[in-house]
Order: structure tokens, then C-alpha cells, then sequence
């Protein structure tokens, strides 16, 4: 009997107007989302391979270890083409100076602003926003439509159990949108292996696809059960229409972004431009620091012979260096530490908070599974920082430019070789720890679909056909 | 007749569940976002005063910025309360370096990665996409839904004519939507009022304030408009209601972003970050030209034993040097000349590549309504596309005063591996600051025109079909 509910479902929808446009929306947004999407992956993957050609040239020649500029590049994620996530929002120049430390650098803010403005056009976008406003059409009036136009009343008075009748909606609807579904995510997949961004068939390219399609089909799946529950609990189509739209909103738009922002008010943390001001004036300090007892030396080691003297300066500044440098680091990390685990519990709050959506969930799994979520973020922070920990032991403490006040500059030369600079490989995470970070989320999703089909249930059964 | 229609077109909203969801969401989310992004505001109002002062502070005189070269820093716009726009994206510092150029920054990072993940509310955000979906949710029953019920045919069978019934519904719905609207509004502009960081009502303010406002209720009335217009197409409710909510979609979200990347797809521009390492190989490579011609001028007059002095004090120079210095400024001119043009040739083809992109994306996307109020809120905003040109107006204004009180009072001498340099600093000037232009409100207006007056345009031609299709509309 559930076979047949299921095919009686399907039918009623093939051939309405609602299947139409669920087609015609699926095909274009998700295809075309998809096609632009690669060729902007693209563009920003050239600029980062030109980008590290003419780094590497640059650095050629490179002799004198004073005034290197050692420098890493983040590629960008190939599954950005997904899910943009971070991916634009992170930096992508890694800097390492002897001056100014570590910095990190994002120069392609200003690339495409009507981007910013508007939003992208991703897979994440059509699935979160589009994809579920139309489960929310296919189902508001499930049940209302049917009790309006009186054939409920017939369905039941068979010997049929409720409860098929209600999994057979479920499977009904969720299948006919699975059609239109399926055939863009087929020509997608075409239009991204005949692009040849991403070996596409790869295992672990590949699975990385199908969790996040599953990932997707299982938050759509949310909305039929919840659009399912609505209709079992009120009596007019109407009704449902409008609760269901209200709750659409709130739930894609309000809930996600209000949660964020009311964390930052609850739990407020400085700007990182705050910050960055902070680390400029340790620097400073102690740059003069070592200008005074640099300046000291410098006096005491040429009060004698110029020869001994030179040497006595070299032998007595380094261990007086490598303690300002050590207490340098130790209160610049300080500093770093201290915003780092501010602003980890302000996320805290912030994404329990937003996890009441389902949408939440799916923008964490989704962009921890595409690279470009909060797991990438901090590989590139630690990667950034081992980076700069390297060029300052291979580099930054070889030879040295003091500028002394009163007397000039003294200065040592540093000989390196070009291979000496350290060179920056980003690894992405790779597939286990992302679904390590995931999996809450994950479960998150099943268990609103498990709540809302038992609500959805329970309506149904308690439901009034007359 | 017309006053008895509105008010029955009011009450009967006015107790409906539309009304009291329209309350709780406007309620909620206007106030609760101008809040937390009056917030946001202060602390970035704070970080670049700070920055202003600690740069004055260690720069006091032209000498010290004569090596590092001169800083200027971005105020953050008021208004980015109302609309975040390119806000976030806008650089923070501007540097003009001697040897390089201008360079932008923005050192803002990653403080919030979760809001960047989902996303902020703004006044933009609260009117292009809830309240949109209200005035559609007000309206997409009210001819269709009432051709159901069978009270249209007893409206109509009294001696009303019909747009008398359309004018009506049309200002009852806009009427009944406008006060949840407004209330938030006001609880908003108190909240920001009394917080006294923001002067709403001082003269360069209050006007943008208003305009802003006055597009909001443009682009809701369009919402209204179309809600009429597919009422008056279809005869139930059901069917009117999903041709709106896909319409919205597709306006709303989907064509604003679809259009902007196809403008990418059919015009490429150079991505800035390629640009400015091109820029920066020419400026090498002509640096390495001029010492090449230096270093050669130096060995014609005679000076192949050590160096050219490099002291601006012209009575200890030797016979070499004086002949150096003399011919030397030939050389120094043309390569002026060069890295002048060369630059200026560059940054004005980049920018124009990506003005005409720019341009085909936002005509393209300007068949939606909510794109041109995007377009129009984020420059009355002071964060949008008219911003990143000025800053780069004024960032070359100030690379010029700095050129000519900073950088042509430095004298140096340059070969292939040697650079001397002193400098010549007389007084105790202070360095020059960095002025921010200051933007009028014609000048805003004259670049919104085009989008306010399309806004009006959609209006109207909507309201026209609605006019025509209830005109023919059969009430049977």
C-alpha cells in the first residue's frame, strides 16, 4: 500500500506546476552556480600560481639574509567551488620580516565588489536558501490541500494506517524533488570534470563530493518534514502557508545571523585592528629597548682597539638580542593568545547559539567538508606561525642591521643561499579530521529531521479529516 | 467610498496572524540589528582614532616619515550602521611608500568568522529580503483570495469602480505594513540617538537619512505592487502564492548574483593582486635601468675610483662629482617622467578594465528592483561602489603632497648596488595628513539618480499591470 501512496504522490506532483519550476530553478541556479563558480576558482588559481612564480624570481638573487621578506601564498580551495565559505575572507599572503614580524595579509578584498554587495551565487547558497523555501512549497499544503478538497477523507476511510499514509508523503514529495536534484547535480558534475579544476574522480575528491550532496539532501529533507508538521497541524492551507514562511525566515534568515551578532555583544572582543596596535607598540618598545643597551655596548666595546672592539660588540650583543627577541616573542604570543581564546569563546557562544537553525548546521558541515570553514582557518594561522618560527631560525637571526642611536648603523652581513628561505606548503585538512569536526553537526541535522517527521506524525494521527 | 474600502482593507488585516508576524519579525530584527552594528561601529571608531593618534604621536615631523613614507587612515562610515555594503572590504590604511607607490590595506582579519560564515543584519538586509516577503505575504491573497471567498463579486456588484477597490487595497496592505515598519524604525533611531555617537540629525546627516528611508518605502511599494499584479493574474490563492515566493526568489536573491558573475564570466578583469605585482616588476626593472645609466654616467666623468659624495653640500664635492651632480639631473627627469606615465597608464587601464565590468554587471543586474536599492542604500550609506575610487583620488592626492614637502627634500644618489641618501629638512614641519574627501549630497545624488528614478519606473509600470489586470479580472 505504501508503494502505491508513494506513486500516487509522485504522479499528483510530476504533473503540476510546482515540479516545473523546482526543474527549471534546480538546473539553472545549482548548473549555473556551479559553471561560474569554476571559472572564478580558476581565476584565482592562476593568480596565485603567477603570484608564486614572481615570488620565487624575486627572491633569486637573494644573498643578504637582512631585509628578506620571506613570503607564503594560500592557494585557493578547489571546494570553494561548493561552498565559498572563508575562502575569499582569509588571508593568502603569509609574511615573514625581520622588522615587523608575522603578518598576514588579504590582497584581494577589493576584487570583485558587486560579489560582497550581493552574495555568491554557490552550491551552498541555492541549497540553504532555494532548495528549501521550495520543499517548504511542496509540502505546505500536504495534508490541507487534500482535507479542502475532501480527498483525504476518502484515502482514509480505506484500511489504510496512518502512518503509511504519512511516510508515504514524505517519500512521495522528497523523491520528486530528488529528479530535478539529481539532473543538476549531473550536469554540474559534467561541467566541473570538463573544466579539469579538480580531478573529480580521485577517492577522496570524490567522497568528499558525496558527503556533501548527502549533507545537502538530509537539511532539505528538514524542510519536507517540517513543512510535513506544519500542514498536519493546522487546518487550512493558508494557515500553513503563512507559519511555514514565518518559520522560513526565521530559521534561514533571522536565527543564523542574529546568533552571531548577539554573541559579540554578550561576550565583546577587541578588533584585530586593536590588537594589531597593541603588537606595533610591544615592538616598538622593544626596539628601543635594544637601541639603549645595543647603543651601551656599542660604546664600550669601541672605547678600545677597533679590531677587538668589533669582535667584543658581536660576541656580547648576541645573547643581549636573543633575550629581547625571546621576551618579544613571548609578550607579542601573549597578546595573541589572549585575543585567540576571547574570540574562540565568543564562536563558542556564538555557534551554540545559531545551531538552534539547521542552517548553521549545514554552513559548518558543509564549509569544514569544502576547506573553507573554521578548521582551515586555523591550520592557516598554525602553519603561518611555524612558517615564521622557520624563517626566523634560517634567516631573520642570521647577521644583523643595528641602528644605534647617536653612532649610525652597524651592520653584519648574513650570507644565505635562495633555497635557505623557507617555503610556505599549505596542506589542507585532510578528509577524516574534517568529518571529525563535523560529525555534531551532522547529527544535528538528523535529529530535526527525526523531530520534525515525529511531529509531522503525531499531527497526522491526531489529525481531524471532517 | 474610497475612505470605507480603506478602512475595511485595515481592519481586516490588522487582527490577522500577517499582522502579528510582520510585528514580532520587524520588531525583533530592525532594533536588535541597529544595535549590535551601532556597536561594531563604535569599536571601529575607536581602533581608527587610535591609529590617527599613535601615528601622529611617532611621526611628529616631516623627517620621520621620510623613510617609511606616510600614512593615512580610513574613517569608518556612519552609516555603515544602516547598510554594511563594501564596508568590511574598504581598505583601512593607505601607505604611500617612496620607492613603491601607494599601497592599500586592511587590517581588519578574521575577527568574526562566523558572521562572515552566515552572514549580518542591516537595514538593507531587514527591507530587501523580510520585508519584501511581507508585503508579498500582505498582498498575494488579496484579489485572488477574495475571488475565492466570494466577497470581490459583492464589492464589485455595488456602484465602486474598480480601481477605486485597487487604490484602496493598495494603500490599506502598504498602511498596515508601514507600522510595524515604522515602530521598529523609531525603537531603532532612538536606540542610536541616545547611544550620542551618531549625530542622525546634524545637517550632512539628516538628508541621506531621509533619502535612505524614502527608497526602503520605494522598494517595499514594489513588493506591494507585484503581490497586486500576480493577484490580479491568477484565480486562487494557492497558485499566486508560489509565483510570488519563486519571483522573490529570483529577484531577491538569485538574479542580483547570477548577473554579477556573468559579468565576470563576459568581461575578466585583471584581479588586483596580478595588477600590483606587475606594477611593482616595472617599477623595478626601470629602477634597475636608472642606476644601470647612473652607474655608467658615473664611470664617463672619470669617477671609476669609489663614489659620488653624498652630501646635498655642494662646496665639499670633488671635480667628479660636481659633473656627476650636474649631468645627473637629466637622468633623474626622465626616469621621473617614465615611472609617471608608466604608472599612471597602468592604474588607469586596470581601472578602467574594472569600471567596465563593474558598469555591464550592475546593468545587467538593474532589471531587478533590489538591486537598485542595494546600489542606492550602499552609497547614501557612504559603502558602496562610488567609495574605492575616491579613496584612490585621495590617496594620490596625498602621495603628491608628500612628494613634493617629504620625499623631493630627501637627496640621493643612486648606482647599481649603492644608495646614498640625506636629507634636507630645514624646519620642524609636521608631515602632511591625509585629508578624507568629503562627499555632497549632490554628488551622492548625481550617482543614485539612475537607481531612484528606475525604482519609481517599477512602480509604476507594476501598478499599470495590476491597474489593467483587475480591470479585466473575472469575478465569476
Amino acid at each position: 500500500m505504501l508503494v502505491n501512496i508513494i506513486k500516487k504522490e509522485l504522479l499528483d506532483n510530476l504533473l503540476s506546476f510546482r515540479f516545473l519550476i523546482t526543474l527549471l530553478l534546480c538546473i539553472v541556479l545549482i548548473s549555473l552556480g556551479i559553471f561560474v563558480s569554476t571559472k572564478a576558482y580558476k581565476n584565482s588559481l592562476n593568480d596565485y600560481q603567477q603570484s608564486l612564480a614572481l615570488y620565487r624570481e624575486s627572491i633569486q638573487g637573494q644573498k643578504n639574509a637582512i631585509g628578506v621578506v620571506a613570503k607564503g601564498l594560500r592557494p585557493p580551495s578547489p571546494f570553494s567551488i561548493f561552498a565559498g565559505g572563508l575562502d575569499k575572507s582569509l588571508p593568502n599572503e603569509i609574511i615573514s620580516t625581520r622588522k615587523n614580524g608575522l603578518q598576514l595579509g588579504n590582497n584581494r578584498t577589493m576584487d570583485a565588489p558587486l560579489s560582497i554587495l550581493f552574495g555568491k551565487m554557490d552550491f551552498l547558497f541555492s541549497v540553504s536558501v532555494v532548495m528549501s523555501l521550495l520543499a517548504i512549497l511542496f509540502t505546505f499544503d500536504a495534508t490541507t490541500r487534500e482535507k479542502e478538497e475532501g480527498t483525504l477523507g476518502l484515502a482514509l476511510s480505506n484500511s489504510i494506517p496512518r502512518y503509511q499514509i504519512i511516510i508515504g508523503k514524505y517519500l512521495g514529495n522528497f523523491i520528486t524533488f530528488l529528479i530535478p536534484f539529481t539532473v543538476a547535480m549531473l550536469i554540474s558534475i559534467i561541467i566541473l570534470s570538463l573544466s579539469g579544476v579538480m580531478p573529480l574522480f580521485q577517492s577522496g575528491n570524490f567522497v568528499r563530493l558525496l558527503i556533501i550532496i548527502g549533507i545537502a539532501l538530509l537539511f532539505i529533507s528538514v524542510f519536507f518534514n517540517l513543512g510535513l508538521m506544519v500542514s498536519s497541524l493546522t487546518h487550512r492551507s493558508l494557515t500553513a502557508q503563512i507559519t511555514l514562511l514565518f518559520l522560513w525566515v526565521l530559521m534561514i534568515f533571522a536565527m543564523p545571523r542574529v546568533s552571531s551578532m548577539i554573541a559579540g555583544v554578550i561576550y565583546p572582543v577587541k578588533t584585530q585592528q586593536t590588537i594589531n596596535l597593541e603588537k606595533t607598540l610591544i615592538r616598538k618598545n622593544i626596539e628601543d629597548e635594544k637601541a639603549n643597551a645595543l647603543k651601551n655596548i656599542f660604546q664600550q666595546s669601541m672605547s678600545g682597539d677597533m679590531d677587538e672592539g668589533a669582535k667584543s660588540y658581536d660576541e656580547i650583543r648576541e645573547p643581549i638580542v636573543r633575550n629581547l627577541r625571546d621576551k618579544e616573542m613571548r609578550l607579542l604570543d601573549g597578546v595573541d593568545n589572549d585575543f585567540l581564546s576571547r574570540k574562540n569563546s565568543q564562536l563558542k557562544i556564538a555557534s551554540i547559539l545559531s545551531r538552534l537553525s539547521p542552517l548553521a548546521s549545514l554552513t559548518f558541515a558543509t564549509t569544514e567538508l569544502a576547506n573553507t570553514g573554521l578548521l582551515q582557518m586555523d591550520n592557516l594561522f598554525s602553519l603561518s606561525q611555524q612558517f615564521h618560527n622557520e624563517a626566523v631560525r634560517e634567516i631573520h637571526s642570521r647577521g644583523y642591521q643595528d641602528d644605534i642611536p647617536g653612532a649610525g648603523m652597524r651592520m653584519r652581513m648574513g650570507w644565505i643561499g635562495a633555497d635557505q628561505i623557507p617555503q610556505f606548503q599549505f596542506q589542507s585538512t585532510p578528509l577524516n579530521r574534517g568529518l571529525q569536526a563535523c560529525w555534531v553537526d551532522i547529527l544535528l541535522l538528523v535529529i530535526f529531521n527525526i523531530l520534525f517527521f515525529v511531529g509531522a506524525y503525531v499531527g497526522f494521527l491526531k489529525y481531524d479529516v471532517r | 467610498m474610497f475612505r470605507v474600502l480603506l478602512q475595511k482593507e485595515i481592519q481586516d488585516s490588522l487582527l490577522s496572524l500577517r499582522f502579528i508576524v510582520a510585528l514580532i519579525l520587524c520588531l525583533i530584527l530592525i532594533p536588535v540589528g541597529m544595535y549590535v552594528n551601532l556597536k561594531d561601529y563604535e569599536k571601529r571608531l575607536n581602533s581608527f582614532h587610535q591609529s590617527v593618534q599613535i601615528y601622529q604621536q611617532d611621526h611628529p615631523t616631516e623627517q620621520s616619515v621620510s623613510r617609511s613614507g606616510g600614512k593615512g587612515f580610513r574613517e569608518p562610515s556612519l552609516f555603515s550602521i544602516f547598510s554594511v555594503g563594501l564596508e568590511y572590504h574598504l581598505p583601512t590604511t593607505i601607505h604611500s611608500d617612496p620607492q613603491d607607490g601607494i599601497h592599500y590595506s586592511n587590517d581588519r582579519g578574521v575577527s568574526n568568522p562566523q558572521s562572515l560564515l552566515l552572514g549580518k543584519i542591516d537595514l538593507l538586509f531587514n527591507v530587501s529580503i523580510v520585508i519584501s516577503l511581507l508585503a508579498l505575504l500582505f498582498t498575494f491573497n488579496t484579489v485572488a483570495g477574495e475571488k475565492e471567498m466570494g466577497t470581490l463579486k459583492l464589492t464589485l456588484s455595488n456602484t465602486v469602480p474598480r480601481h477605486i477597490i485597487l487604490l484602496s487595497k493598495l494603500m490599506g496592505h502598504y498602511i498596515i505594513l508601514f507600522i510595524p515598519f515604522l515602530i521598529s524604525l523609531i525603537i531603532g533611531t532612538l536606540i542610536l540617538i541616545f547611544s550620542g555617537k551618531v549625530p542622525l540629525f546634524s545637517g550632512e546627516h539628516l538628508p541621506l537619512f531621509l533619502f535612505m528611508i524614502f527608497s526602503s518605502m520605494l522598494l517595499i511599494a514594489v513588493f506591494f505592487n507585484l503581490g497586486l499584479l500576480i493577484s490580479s493574474l491568477t484565480h486562487r490563492s494557492s497558485t499566486a502564492i508560489v509565483i510570488l515566493l519563486l519571483l522573490w526568489v529570483f529577484f531577491s536573491l538569485a538574479y542580483p548574483r547570477i548577473s554579477t558573475m556573468i559579468a565576470e564570466v563576459i568581461h575578466p578583469a585583471k584581479s588586483d593582486m596580478v595588477f600590483s605585482l606587475e606594477k611593482s616588476t616595472m617599477l623595478k626593472s626601470l629602477d634597475r635601468d636608472e642606476r644601470a645609466e647612473y652607474s655608467e654616467l658615473w664611470e664617463r666623468v672619470g669617477g671609476d675610483r669609489g663614489l659620488p659624495m653624498s652630501t646635498p653640500d655642494s662646496t665639499r664635492w670633488d671635480p667628479a662629482t660636481q659633473t656627476f651632480m650636474s649631468e645627473r639631473v637629466a637622468v633623474e627627469e626622465k626616469y621621473a617622467q617614465l615611472r609617471k606615465t608608466r604608472v599612471s597608464q597602468l592604474e588607469q587601464d586596470h581601472q578602467n578594465e574594472k569600471q567596465r565590468q563593474s558598469n555591464i554587471a550592475m546593468n545587467i543586474s538593474r532589471l531587478s528592483p533590489v538591486s537598485c536599492y542595494m546600489y542606492a542604500m550602499s552609497t547614501l550609506a557612504g559603502t558602496g561602489l562610488m567609495e574605492e575610487p575616491i579613496i584612490k583620488v585621495t590617496a594620490r592626492r596625498f602621495e603628491e603632497e608628500m612628494q613634493n614637502n617629504v620625499y623631493d627634500k630627501v637627496f640621493k644618489v643612486k648606482l647599481k648596488n649603492y644608495t646614498g641618501s640625506s636629507s634636507n629638512f630645514q624646519d620642524d614641519n609636521p608631515p602632511p595628513q591625509f585629508q578624507q574627501t568629503y562627499k555632497s549630497f549632490t554628488q551622492i545624488l548625481e550617482y543614485i539618480w539612475l537607481d531612484m528614478v528606475l525604482l519609481c519606473l517599477f512602480n509604476i509600470i507594476l501598478f499599470a499591470g495590476a491597474y489593467v489586470a483587475f480591470l479585466r479580472y473575472d469575478v465569476r
